[in-house]
């Protein structure tokens, strides 16, 4: 049976190993998202205090200690990221690994934190609601931490 | 623990795996691409031993042409 199963999703895993939309690889594009959040994260914060409370962010407020080391972390890893989109065949695996890992585990902390808002049933800023309408709602940050991973190892391969 | 420093220390081992699986793929990588450009360079000095070979064969009619008419102009003179 489970044989069965996975002869019938052969065929499409190997199309799925050949598909893309484009002539240019999509991790670029999600490196991209990723660090536009994040630039638009920190500007947000620069400018008022209110961003803070929002679920992805108040996690990193709490672990960098203060908005304005937060929008300044984010700033770095950002930048970090996006130097690595211009210099990606002039690097080695270690400047990358150095490049992109903190923008993932910033990403992945963001996640996480709407993982465990999911599990107890509320926001950071203490709003309480359904698992299903919390988990709908952090979804975006919790896949795009899960594909920017994904990213950062295709990325290793030449 | 906190949760805080629960989801950081989680985040921070996912990321620290993530780097080594990065070193990982990307030495492989660079070998498997030099382990490329050496079988390239493998066919193209077949392709030249190759060509040598032909020339060499060339040659060697050639030389057995000029032999054949060296001794017929010895015999019969110049």
């Amino acid at each position: 049976m489970t044989l069965r199963v996975l002869r019938r999703c052969l065929p499409f895993i190997q199309r799925w190993r050949t598909l893309q939309v484009s002539q240019a690889a999509l991790g670029k594009y999600i490196i991209l998202f990723a660090s536009l959040l994040h630039l638009a994260w920190a500007g947000l914060l620069v400018a008022s205090a209110a961003a803070g409370d929002s679920t992805p962010v108040h996690i990193l407020i709490q672990v960098f200690g203060g908005r304005w080391r937060t929008a300044i972390v984010l700033v770095i890893v950002s930048v970090s990221a996006l130097a690595f989109l211009f210099t990606r065949h002039r690097v080695s695996s270690l400047a990358l690994a150095f490049l992109l890992v903190p923008q993932q585990c910033v990403l992945l902390m963001s996640g996480e934190a709407g993982i465990r808002a999911t599990v107890i049933g509320h926001y950071a800023d203490g709003v309480i609601r359904a698992w299903p309408f919390i988990l709908s709602d952090q979804m975006p940050v919790i896949l795009t931490a899960l594909l920017y991973s994904l990213a950062v190892l295709e990325a290793s391969i030449e | 623990m906190s949760p805080v420093i629960a989801i950081a220390l989680v985040s921070l081992g996912l990321s620290a795996l993530t780097f080594v699986a990065t070193q990982i793929t990307g030495r492989r990588s660079a070998t498997a691409s030099y382990v490329l450009r050496l079988e390239g360079r493998v066919k193209d000095l077949e392709n030249k031993v190759a060509g040598l070979e032909t020339r060499n064969g060339e040659l060697v009619d050639e030389n057995i042409r000029l032999m054949k008419q060296l001794t017929r102009e010895r015999k019969e003179g110049p």
